[in-house]
Order: C-alpha cells, then sequence, then structure tokens
C-alpha cells in the first residue's frame, strides 16, 4: 500500500512538474485594459542571448562614441517564411545597443505593432543585457497593449509596448517577437517592406525567406545596394549587410520615397492586384434603383457635367463626414454605398465609392483609385503590392471635345475643403493603382503646376496728413482656399473673425487700425475663398517730408520663404506657387511721382518674379506676378533654390519717390 | 614796284635791293643788345618757347632797322607759331642772319641748311604739340602734352645756334648803340617772362585735375575689347566691350574704389565700390539715388533688377540722366549683393549713342566670381 502510495505520490508530482513545463511554454495573453487579448502573447524561447554574443566589437563602439552615435541596432533580423497553407510566419529580433544616457532615457521602451484581425504576435525574447554579464528580464506585466484609435479613426492595430528595465549606459536590449500573418483573415496578397538602412547605424541585417515545397515562391526585390541576396537553398533566400551606416537625415523628404527597402510579398501583378481589388469594391455599388432618387435630387437644376460633377462631390465630401471605421475587413473593403449614403459617413474608401457610384448613374466615366499618402516615388514600388496603398481616391474621365483625349479629373472625398476643381495638395503626384480593367501599373496622380494660389488687390489712399487708407482683397485658390477654409470652417462666426484679426494682425505693424474685415466662400468649397479688409493707419508719413513712400506687398515676405527647405542630401518636393498682387497708390494732391520703382525680372530655373508699375491719373499700380511651378529640386541646387526664394522675399517690398507738386 | 620773294613777305628776308643793288648795312642805328646763351635758354624753356616770338621780333627789328624796311616785323613774329608760316619764318631767320655775317664780313651761320632743317623739325614738333592740346581726346591730349616738353627741351638748341650768331656778329660792331643795356633783362624782357610766367601758373593751376588724369591715364594700362577686369578684391569681373580703356590707379577717381577704368570717349569713367558690411541693394540703390539727385539735381531713373544667369544673384540697373540743363550726363550703376558683400559699378557716360552702348554694356558684364561669399575691405 505504501509502495502505491509513493507511486501515486511520485506519479503526482510528475504531473505537476510536467503540467507547470507544459503550462510555461504556452503563450500567456497580454492585457489590455486588464483583459487578455487573442492577437498578443508573452511566450519566452528557452533559447537566449549573452553579453558576449551581441557585444559590439572595440573598434567599432570606440568609433560610434567619437561620432556621437546614442544607439543602434546591433543585429536586426527577420525570417520569413511562406507556409503551405497560405500563412506567414515572421519572426524578427532586434537587438539594440544604448550607448548613452541620453539613449537610455529617450529610447528605453521598443515597441511592436500587430494588426489584431490578422495577425498573432508573441514576444519570445524581452530582456537587457549587461556588460558586466548581468540579463535583466522583462516583467511581462509590465507589458503594454495600445489600441491605435483617433478621433474619427478606428483600427485594429495595436502597439506592444516593452519597457526594459535594468537599463544603463552600454546595455543591449534584445526583443524577439513571433508574429503570424494568417491568410484567411486577409483578402489581398501579403507583403511586407523592410527598411535595411534607418536613421541610426545598424551592425548587421539579416533577412530570411523560406517556403514551404509546393508554394509559389514569394517575390522580392531590393534598391539597397549594400544588401546581398541570394539563394542559398531551394526554397530559401538569405539577405545581408553589414555596418550599415544611417540613412542622412532632411526635414523635408518622405521616406516611403527615399529610404533604401526590402519589399517581400505572394508574388502578383499588378493588373491582377487592381482587378482583385476592383471585385472587392464592386461589392460596395448599390443596386440600381437604390439611391437613384436621391441622385435625382442632388442633381436638381444643375444642367451641364461640371456642374453635376461639382454637386456630387460636394455632397460626398461635405454632407458624409470622415469616420474610419477600419475594424476587420473594414479596413479594405469599403461598405455598401447605400449604408454610408445613409449613414453620413465613411472612411476614404465608403466616400469614394459612394462618390463612382453616384457619378456613374450620373453618367459619368468614373473610378476609384488607391494611392499613398506617403510615396511619390513610382521607382519605390519594387514589386506589384498592396502593402503601398493607405488611401483611396475617386477620378472621372471628361470625355475630349470633337473626339479629343478628354481630361481626367481626380477628387480625394475625404478632403470637405477643397473645390471640385481641386485635388488635395496631399496626394497631388502620389502613386497611384487605378481600379480598372485596363490598369497595368501604377502611376501617378496628377498634380497641378500651382498648388498654392493667392491673389491680392489692395488700395492705398495716402492722406495729405501723412495718413493713409487701405482697402485689401485676398482671394484664395488652389489648395489656399482648402487651407484656409480649414482653418476657419471648424470655427464659430465669433472666432473666425478672432482669428481673422489676429492674422490681420500678424501682417501689419501695430498701431494700424482695422476698420471691418470678412470672409467670403469659407463654409462651401465651391465659391472662391475670399477674406475682405480695410484699415486705417495714422502718421504712415511725415507728409512735411515726404519723398519717399514704402510698403510691402501683402505677406509675400513670409509667404515665399515659408518654402524654403533645409534639406542637404535629397531632393526636394516643391508644390508650386502663384502669386499675383496689384498694389493701388493715390497719391494726395500735394505730391507728385518722380520715381516709381525697380523693375523685376527674375528669371530662373525655379520660376520667375515680376513687377511692372503704370501710373494713371494719380495712382501709381504696382503689379506683382510670381510663378513658381511645381517641381522637384534636386539635392544640389536647394540652396539657390533658398536664395530665389530670399531674393522674392527681399523684393516684397515696394518703394517709390515723389516730390511736392510744382505750382503748389 | 619791285618783286618780292616770300622771305620779303615775310620781312625776315633780305632786300631784293641786297641781291640787285647791294647797299652797305646801316650799322649806325640802334641794336638791341647781344643776349646771353644761358638767359635766352631760361627764357624759352620757362616760357614753354611762348618767347619765340618776341625773339623773331627783335631780330625782324635788328633786321630791318640796318636795312630796308619790309612788312611789320609783327607778322613773322606772330607767324613763328604757326605751321608752315612758321617754318619759313625760321628758315628764312637762318638765312637772314648768315647773309647778315657774311655781307658785314663778320662771319656765317654754319650749315645754313641743316640749321634750318633741325629748326624745322624742332618747331614742327612744336607746334603738333600745340594743335593737339587743343583736340577733345584726353590721351591726344596727355600724348601733345608730352611732345610739347620735348619740343620745348629742344627748341634752345636751334635758337642758340642763331643768337650765339647774333651775338658775336653784335659783339664785333664798333660803338654800337644799343635799345638797353647788353646781356641784361631789359623792362620789358622782364615783365614779359613774368606774364608768362603767371600765365603759365594759372594754366597749370587750373589743370591739375587734367594733367594729373592725363598722366595717369598714360601711365594706367590700355585694355582691349573682350579683356577680363577685376578689383583687388576678386570677387567680380567686367568684360571689356570695346577697345579704349584704361585701367589705372584704384583711387583715381574717388577714394575706396576698387576698380577705375577710364573710357574711349572723353568723360567717360567705370568706377567700382566695394562694401563689405552687409549693405543690401535696396539701401545701396537708394542712398546712390539720393546722392545722384544732390549733384545733378532733376533726374529720370530707369530701374530694373535681374538674376545673374549664373549665380542667380540679383543685380540693379539704374540708369540716371540728369534733366537739368548743363548736367545732362548719364550714370550706369549695376548694384550686385551677395550674402557678405556689395559691388557697385558705376559708369559715367559721355559721348555718342555706340559710347554710350559700349559703356552701359561694360556695366551690364558685371559678374561675380563663382565660390565668392566674403571679402576684405577696400
Amino acid at each position: 500500500m505504501q509502495k502505491i502510495l509513493t507511486r501515486l505520490l511520485v506519479a503526482w508530482l510528475l504531473l505537476l512538474v510536467g503540467g507547470s513545463a507544459v503550462a510555461a511554454a504556452k503563450p500567456t495573453p497580454l492585457k489590455l485594459n486588464g483583459q487578455p487579448v487573442g492577437f498578443a502573447f508573452w511566450g519566452p524561447e528557452q533559447r537566449v542571448y549573452s553579453y558576449d554574443d551581441v557585444a559590439l566589437a572595440a573598434e567599432r563602439r570606440a568609433l560610434f562614441e567619437e561620432e556621437g552615435v546614442e544607439y543602434l541596432y546591433g543585429l536586426y533580423r527577420v525570417e520569413l517564411h511562406f507556409r503551405a497553407d497560405g500563412d506567414v510566419e515572421e519572426h524578427e529580433l532586434a537587438v539594440r545597443h544604448l550607448l548613452s544616457r541620453a539613449a537610455v532615457n529617450n529610447h528605453g521602451n521598443d515597441e511592436h505593432w500587430v494588426d489584431a484581425f490578422a495577425e498573432t504576435a508573441t514576444i519570445e525574447q524581452a530582456y537587457v543585457l549587461l556588460p558586466d554579464g548581468e540579463r535583466v528580464e522583462t516583467d511581462p506585466n509590465t507589458l503594454l497593449v495600445k489600441a491605435d484609435n483617433d478621433d474619427d479613426i478606428f483600427t485594429d492595430n495595436f502597439e506592444i509596448v516593452v519597457p526594459f528595465a535594468g537599463l544603463r549606459p552600454g546595455a543591449a536590449t534584445v526583443l524577439a517577437v513571433r508574429t503570424r500573418h494568417k491568410s484567411d483573415s486577409y483578402p489581398l496578397p501579403f507583403s511586407r517592406t523592410f527598411t535595411p538602412q534607418v536613421m541610426i547605424p545598424i551592425e548587421r541585417f539579416e533577412m530570411r525567406m523560406t517556403w514551404d515545397e509546393g508554394v509559389t515562391p514569394p517575390a522580392w526585390n531590393t534598391d539597397f545596394e549594400k544588401l546581398d541576396c541570394r539563394n542559398t537553398e531551394p526554397r530559401q533566400v538569405d539577405c545581408q549587410a553589414e555596418q550599415i551606416e544611417p540613412h542622412p537625415k532632411d526635414p523635408d523628404i518622405v521616406y516611403s520615397d527615399t529610404l533604401p527597402t526590402l519589399v517581400v510579398g505572394e508574388a502578383t501583378t499588378w493588373p491582377a492586384l487592381a482587378r482583385r481589388m476592383s471585385s472587392l469594391v464592386q461589392t460596395a455599388y448599390s443596386e440600381k434603383q437604390e439611391l437613384k432618387r436621391d441622385l435625382e435630387k442632388l442633381l436638381e437644376g444643375a444642367t451641364s457635367p461640371q456642374e453635376r460633377l461639382a454637386r456630387i462631390h460636394g455632397f460626398v465630401s461635405q454632407e458624409i463626414r470622415y469616420l474610419g471605421l477600419e475594424h476587420g475587413l473594414g479596413g479594405i473593403i469599403p461598405r455598401p454605398t447605400r449604408l454610408t449614403f445613409s449613414r453620413r459617413f465613411g472612411d476614404c474608401k465608403d466616400k469614394t465609392t459612394l462618390f463612382v457610384d453616384l457619378a456613374r448613374r450620373a453618367g459619368f466615366d468614373a473610378y476609384p483609385v488607391l494611392t499613398s499618402s506617403n510615396r511619390k516615388n513610382l521607382e519605390k514600388l519594387l514589386i506589384p503590392a498592396a502593402g503601398y496603398f493607405d488611401h483611396m481616391v475617386a477620378c472621372v474621365r471628361l470625355p475630349g471635345v470633337n473626339g479629343g483625349e478628354g481630361r481626367e479629373l481626380c477628387f480625394d472625398l475625404t478632403d470637405p475643403y477643397s473645390s471640385s476643381d481641386t485635388l488635395s495638395d496631399w496626394v497631388q503626384g502620389a502613386v497611384r493603382l487605378k481600379l480598372t480593367e485596363a490598369t497595368t501599373a501604377p502611376d501617378r496622380l496628377p498634380g497641378d503646376r500651382f498648388t498654392w494660389a493667392l491673389e491680392v488687390r489692395t488700395d492705398f489712399q495716402l492722406n495729405a496728413d501723412g495718413s493713409l487708407d487701405q482697402k485689401r482683397t485676398r482671394r484664395y485658390g488652389r489648395a489656399n482656399a482648402a487651407w484656409l477654409r480649414g482653418r476657419l470652417q471648424p470655427r464659430s462666426r465669433k472666432d473666425r473673425m478672432k482669428w481673422l484679426r489676429e492674422d490681420f494682425e500678424d501682417d501689419h505693424y501695430k498701431g494700424v487700425e482695422l476698420k471691418s474685415i470678412d470672409y467670403q466662400g469659407i463654409d462651401d468649397s465651391a465659391s472662391q475663398a475670399v477674406i475682405t479688409s480695410t484699415a486705417h493707419m495714422a502718421e504712415s508719413f511725415d507728409p512735411e517730408d515726404f519723398r519717399n513712400f514704402q510698403s510691402w506687398e501683402s505677406q509675400l515676405g513670409s509667404e515665399v520663404r515659408w518654402f524654403r527647405t533645409e534639406n542637404e542630401t535629397h531632393d526636394y518636393s516643391f508644390a508650386g506657387l502663384t502669386f499675383r498682387g496689384e498694389t493701388h497708390y493715390r497719391l494726395p494732391e500735394t505730391h507728385r511721382l518722380v520715381h516709381e520703382g525697380a523693375q523685376i525680372d527674375f528669371n530662373s530655373e525655379f520660376g520667375s518674379f515680376r513687377r511692372r508699375y503704370r501710373l494713371q491719373d494719380r495712382e501709381l499700380v504696382v503689379v506683382t506676378e510670381i510663378d513658381l511651378p511645381r517641381g522637384t529640386i534636386a539635392a544640389e541646387r536647394i540652396p539657390s533654390f533658398n536664395r530665389f526664394l530670399d531674393h522674392v522675399g527681399d523684393n516684397a517690398r515696394i518703394t517709390f519717390d515723389v516730390a511736392v507738386s510744382t505750382g503748389l | 614796284m619791285t618783286e618780292t620773294t616770300h622771305e620779303q613777305a615775310e620781312g625776315l628776308g633780305p632786300p631784293m635791293a641786297a641781291a640787285s643793288n647791294a647797299r652797305p648795312w646801316d650799322l649806325t642805328a640802334p641794336w638791341h643788345p647781344p643776349m646771353s646763351l644761358w638767359r635766352f635758354s631760361v627764357l624759352i624753356l620757362l616760357s614753354l618757347g611762348c618767347c619765340l616770338p618776341l625773339w623773331i621780333l627783335r631780330l625782324t627789328e635788328d633786321l630791318q632797322a640796318h636795312r630796308e624796311r619790309g612788312i611789320n616785323p609783327l607778322w613773322p613774329s606772330a607767324g613763328i607759331l604757326l605751321p608752315l608760316a612758321g617754318w619759313l619764318v625760321w628758315h628764312s631767320a637762318v638765312r637772314r642772319v648768315a647773309a647778315l655775317g657774311a655781307e658785314a664780313g663778320r662771319g656765317t651761320v654754319p650749315q645754313v641748311w641743316a640749321t634750318s632743317l633741325f629748326g624745322i623739325a624742332v618747331l614742327a614738333l612744336y607746334h603738333a604739340a600745340l594743335i593737339g592740346l587743343f583736340l577733345p581726346h584726353d590721351l591726344i591730349v596727355g600724348m601733345a602734352g608730352l611732345a610739347l616738353f620735348v619740343a620745348v627741351a629742344l627748341l634752345p638748341f636751334p635758337c642758340l645756334l642763331l643768337q650765339r650768331r647774333i651775338n658775336a656778329y653784335k659783339m664785333t660792331l664798333a660803338n654800337p648803340r644799343w635799345t638797353s643795356q647788353p646781356f641784361k633783362f631789359a623792362p620789358g624782357e622782364i615783365s614779359f617772362l613774368a606774364l608768362v610766367l603767371a600765365l603759365l601758373g594759372y594754366v597749370t593751376y587750373a589743370n591739375t585735375d587734367f594733367m594729373s588724369r592725363t598722366l595717369a591715364r598714360m601711365e594706367g594700362q590700355t585694355l582691349a575689347a573682350g579683356q577680363v577686369v577685376s578689383g583687388e578684391n576678386g570677387l567680380y569681373q567686367l568684360t571689356l566691350p570695346n577697345d579704349g580703356w584704361v585701367q589705372v590707379g584704384t583711387d583715381e577717381f574717388y577714394e575706396g574704389s576698387d576698380l577705375s577704368l577710364y573710357g574711349p570717349a572723353e568723360g567717360t569713367r567705370l568706377f567700382v565700390y566695394i562694401d563689405c558690411d552687409g549693405e543690401t541693394i535696396d539701401q545701396r540703390v537708394s542712398f546712390r539715388r539720393g546722392r545722384m539727385r544732390s549733384s545733378m539735381g532733376d533726374l529720370a531713373i530707369e530701374e530694373r533688377r535681374v538674376l545673374l544667369a549664373e549665380s542667380l544673384v540679383p543685380v540693379s540697373y539704374a540708369r540716371y540722366t540728369g534733366t537739368r540743363k548743363g548736367a545732362q550726363q548719364t550714370f550706369w550703376v549695376a548694384t550686385v549683393a551677395e550674402e557678405d558683400f556689395l559691388v557697385e559699378v558705376l559708369g559715367r557716360i559721355r559721348g555718342g549713342e555706340a559710347d554710350q552702348a559700349a559703356a552701359e554694356a561694360f556695366v551690364r558684364s558685371l559678374r561675380l566670381e563663382e565660390g565668392v561669399t566674403s571679402c576684405k575691405k577696400s
């Protein structure tokens, strides 16, 4: 009996220990608001690294310290495995060296993003390695899961934040995450873009792609010359690069367009991708009779095609508010247009699909277009993949006159401030994939020659007592109008007037008495955005010694200089600016004009700046014209570009000489 | 009526009667006293040859007083200052002095023709210099001045040859009657000398600027069309549109200039200022406009600003034209400002349309040296 009891006790103990071991090996769900989640887990591996495994070579560390490098990647390794069931497993290992106190303070956390709908992520290693050999484990209870939501956009994206403990300067952090991309959740081909060169040094970058037997080999491509990729096994590609310098920083660059990348994805083609996405969009269009009456009501009284299009654009962009519910397939497939219409809200693809649906019903050749908010360089689309695109707009091809080619108009329906003839400046020139049967490859959205447009008419009455009366009308065009509407539309009338007064004061000396100011075309994007003002300026000049008068072209100096760039190594994408200023100076009866000022003809590769004068009656009219068209400014020409803008700004001053009228 | 030769006409030639009807010299008439050679030399040099008419006058009076009278001695006296006439007067004087000695048995002028030709050559240079002084071109005037100095330096030699003979002849006269004390300046001569010296002093004073300018032009570097000039700072370049420009010392016109040039047309100048204190185009153009107004009164001003093609630096081209009577001149001014310096090229332009166009082109040829962004103060 005792023997049996002993055996039972041993068996129970074995069961206890074994069960604990099994329990320990099973990943533990991380918690969000105290509740476990089903997409992020803590599942430490048995295998761990020591400091010696990841330590930097002495000469490299000395070099980094000499160069003032705060922190760097000692190793960044990714393994992608394309499974026969369609899922993709990704194993990411990041070893970072924090060399300074500042790096410890500012970069003591690491993070990993996970799409709760289509992915599961397991933290397999998260600890700190100290130079003395000590290893400080991360307490899984300190891991944070944060939802990536905004006021008007809600997604399945979550950020897992890993707060490393025991950090000191010289420590290394190790974070390994295994992610499973579930193919049954994601209706588009899988793709991932890696950046083997970033803004901090990477000592070693490794990438391994493998795939199960029978799986179509994944497509991959890179534009990073230093990355050496080769087939090392029949179903394996290995890439690696060492001692990767930081990519040069610049303030005005789109990193997606400039950082070297390695793109990996399920093999597909652009036409197939366009068809696939098009078929997903197709499901959203409403039945034939649906929305018919609503459309008729919307277009009531609109006769010309332009007016009909503007009505539809105005309705979708302004009366369907932006709200992105990007959960599940809602992040990819637009909702039925009927639903969007009735809800009066939707995200970019919901609004676009509604617009396309309505426009087609109104007889237009409209189609949705995938685009990107941060990519303008077609050459960076290294393989056909959906992952480049994060936005959707609509385009309409208008028939040409007399059998001509016609022209294409594109609309960003998430922008309630732009008029129907203006594509939002932030997507102008962006890469796009038209979702049409004829699509063969991506191209770029059209871009205005001048994204920013401003016309200013100012009338100055120079009074004999030295005072000045000013009447000014500013007409905002293109993206400038959208910018102004964006500032004013969300405000109350009272706050709008306050904003206008402050804006006026910014542009004028203290002591200028603002008599009146008002606006037009703020609430209706179809009409022109205009600000009018009148002001009185006492003691503007000394009437006893009045020989010269100076004033400044409205805001020109600051407006132009705003487009300066401090880029040093990267090209600069300039959106284009056009300005027309007409300033009338009515002289007092006591004086006559003796010199009108300098004619200006600044012509350069960047555009032109022109000033002319004419005298009509007792009125000097000064006309200033600036045309700086859209373009890419090569990095080596940026100093010249900046100087050109400075020269234009410097000559915003208008000056002329007067003398006492003879016979008085 | 007797036939006369051209020598008679000038009053220096021997009377025809001397050849056909030899009549003894009237040695009792008063003579101008002999003149010491050094005093004569001083007179010629100090008066820059202006005493020649007086000398010819005295010589003619001596000859006419002791022979038959010819034309008024004032004619040859004045003629000596003229080309051709002066040469004939000189040749006649040489021959008459030679004849005077020979006929009186008191010795003659050696190698009459050689002396005559030598004197004519020096006179020709002297006459050319006098004419050149009245021509409008600065450079010619400068060269004329040089020729005048050379001619005046040479003039005593032929004159002294004659004077020496005349003195020798007069010293052999027995109990001659002198118009004044021999070998001393007569009061009239002293007065004349004083007058001439005063006149020369005044002319010299009045033309100090002209003379220094002339001298500077002569010392300057003559430049050719297409040649590139730059100042001491090496900040800019100017390309000559035509020939005839002369680069002179930097401070030739105004102190603090970086470059100074005389133009081919009289009165045309080009000069350059540099500012290293961060002055802007607006500031300098405004300053210049004020200065122009204060010096020229009412102005017609045209200003245009463009970008220099290579550097995209703004440059102001301004034309200031004086409209007031007596101040009608044109200035072209090019002003360019880099980050740390400003270059201002001023062209004062006179002359015809071609000269104006060339000078304007010169001012407009202003270019900045590539890569230069700062300057040392000039």
